[in-house]
């Protein structure tokens, strides 16, 4: 799992990078948001699908997705310039929170072929927003889909608080409108998020339909590269979410474990190179090498 | 091949056996496809067009779902891109207006984004028209909306005898359908039954009734229309040609021009208003591709640029045969 965050935290720091430098046009920013994502797909079989909203490069990397096809999403080079069958990971969706009921078409496709497979589909605070998210929801209850909703309260609409974008303090207790099961979750420990939708997976596995799960979270970069988040909160936020930062959290989490430093050393230093190889062939295809 | 008994009917079949035909056999061809929509299963819809299939399939495959249009089209694009084929039914016209944001920004466009042209097998049934005295926003003409999703197909039903294969056509295909059925017109004509039906290429215009004088397109609820007034006025001489248009987008230009040539005098008639409409684009087709061909200005015959109304004043809002017949004297003078 380390691997896997560090990996993503790295992608959006590169991604950022070739931004400013104009390889790219424009990137939805993760960081801080790994945990959240990571716990939610680290123990999926190959045969399960993701369903991504478009913050979710650390996801699509732990699904197989090479470096290079993402970057090519965000250089304009393709909707989906991935193989979303053989990653079993579903091209990124704009319209915001439109994906939640095709994850839930598609977990119901499963289970009509009495398929094991479950299905989690990614949406944010502001999406929870939209009827077409609550239809979904309904539906997926209705017709207990194998779905994990996996709702990231980042904290922010691009730049609406989720105080003002609904009166509800805890999202995920929306569920039992839907007569599914809703569970909270720090979004920031990688560790508690792979343990709640472990459950939730079981249960959607052994058709007792989909679970709901809210994990509060914090987008620590801007809603995308055109984004100025200072205009709607301070500074002092925002390092107050530091302290919180999920790599860095579950690297204490590892603290006892045998020759740390020196494992570490070596992750990061694969994914490293990882990135870099991905970047030269990238910036060779574009014509920048 | 064997279909579910039809009750409804006396003698011969309607226009609403003909679509409830061609579910049961796509139904029995095919395990993969499914239809969904409100009140589809039990009770076998609104107008009763999936009556029985519950029972013959099971509510597996005609699935009653909530009240919900988007979450039904959105759904509908999870299945399909999981493999099956499915058949979605909204109730009216007028309440399709939810699914929009599904049907233009991901039915329409996900073989687009995904580079595979096979990969929305979905059709999109829904009732359409009016006069019927109906209330609010179950009378409307919604063509146009669709049409605007490039990619995404608009056919509509129009007689007892080909609506069965055009929609098994639309079912088959790889492509996304929206597939209207004039409702008005369910269960006004009844033709004898055949055991099988003709392939309809989906595509392609039908020549309904030839004539040297003058040409009239339509399409969907107004093609009975046409067909009345290009009788009213042969008893004046007048021999109409009268084109179904059958399939909205994309307009089959080849056929369209082929036979405005023949006499280079067209009325276009629809029901829906006039502005950026299915029937402005024939004749934008005409002015531009078929201009050299033309021998008057063609007419077009719409409602007005207004909401429908009620049912008290439906027949002021829509072209009549009377309007139709005056038109084609029109051109024809």
């Amino acid at each position: 799992m380390f691997r896997a965050l560090t990996r993503g935290r790295r992608f959006d720091e590169l991604a950022l990078r070739l931004q400013r430098q104009g390889v790219i046009d424009s990137y939805g920013e993760s960081r801080g948001q790994e945990a959240a994502q990571i716990g939610a797909v680290v123990d999926l079989e190959a045969d399960d699908m993701v369903f991504p909203s478009y913050r979710q490069p650390s996801v699509a990397l732990e699904r197989g997705v090479p470096t290079v096809e993402l970057l090519r999403f965000y250089a304009g080079a393709g909707f989906c310039p991935w193989d979303w069958r053989k990653h079993r990971f579903a091209p990124y969706c704009i319209p915001v929170g439109s994906q939640v009921a095709h994850a839930v078409g598609w977990a119901w496709a499963s289970r009509l072929r009495g398929e094991s497979a479950a299905t989690v589909v990614f949406f944010g605070d502001g999406a929870a927003s939209q009827g077409e998210v609550h239809e979904a929801m309904n539906y997926a209850g209705v017709f207990k889909a194998p779905v994990v909703f996996l709702l990231e309260n980042n904290g922010y609409a691009i730049s609406l608080p989720t105080a003002k974008q609904t009166n509800a303090e805890e999202l995920y207790l929306r569920a039992a409108g839907y007569g599914i099961a809703g569970v909270r979750v720090d979004g920031n420990d990688v560790v508690a998020v792979r343990d709640v939708v472990r459950e939730a997976l079981s249960r959607a596995r052994a058709g007792n339909g989909p679970t709901l799960v809210e994990a509060v979270t914090y987008r620590m970069g801007g809603h995308t590269t055109s984004d100025d988040p200072l205009r709607y909160r301070t500074k002092d936020e925002v390092a107050g979410w530091i302290d919180r930062d999920p790599v860095t959290r579950f690297r204490a989490r590892l603290a006892d474990q045998p020759d740390l430093e020196e494992r570490i050393g070596e992750i990061e230093a694969e994914v490293e190179a990882e990135l870099d190889r991905a970047t030269d062939d990238f910036l060779k295809e574009r014509g920048m090498a | 091949m064997t279909t579910t008994a039809t009750p409804r009917s006396r003698t011969g079949f309607t226009m609403a056996d003909g679509i409830h035909r061609a579910l049961d056999q796509a139904l029995a061809e095919d395990p993969t496809t499914l239809i969904m929509g409100e009140d589809v299963g039990q009770l076998g819809g609104v107008f009763r067009i999936t009556a029985g299939l519950r029972d013959t399939y099971g509510a597996d495959r005609v699935i009653d779902s909530p009240l919900a249009e988007a979450g039904l089209v959105g759904t509908g694009v999870g299945l399909a891109l999981n493999g099956f084929r499915p058949i979605i039914e909204i109730q009216f016209d007028g309440f399709i207006f939810p699914a929009l944001n599904q049907i233009c920004t991901h039915v329409a466009r996900f073989p687009l984004r995904l580079q595979e042209p096979g990969l929305m097998p979905l059709t999109i049934r829904m009732p359409s028209g009016g006069r019927i005295r109906a209330s609010e926003l179950h009378s409307e003409s919604p063509e146009t909306y669709f049409a605007h999703a490039p990619d995404l197909r608009v056919v509509s039903a129009s007689t007892p005898d080909t609506a069965r294969g055009l929609l098994l056509a639309a079912i088959r295909s790889d492509e996304p359908f929206v597939f209207l059925e004039p409702k008005r017109l369910y269960r006004r004509y009844r033709v004898e039954p055949e055991d099988e039906i003709a392939d309809v290429d989906p595509g392609r215009a039908r020549l309904l009734r030839e004539g040297d004088d003058a040409l009239l397109v339509v399409y969907g609820p107004m093609v009975d229309i046409a067909m009345q007034a290009a009788d009213a006025i042969a008893e004046e001489g007048v021999r109409v040609a009268v084109l179904d248009l059958v399939s909205m987008a994309p307009i089959d230009t080849d056929t369209l021009l082929t036979e405005a040539a023949r006499s280079g005098r067209v009325v276009v008639a629809a029901e829906s208003i006039r502005r950026c409409s299915i029937s402005s684009e024939v004749v934008s087709i005409l002015a531009t591709e078929g201009f050299g061909a033309l021998k008057c200005a063609p007419r077009l015959l719409t409602s007005p640029n207004r909401p429908y109304p009620p049912a008290h004043e439906e027949d002021e809002h829509l072209p009549s045969v009377e309007d139709i017949t005056n038109a084609l004297r029109g051109v024809t003078a």
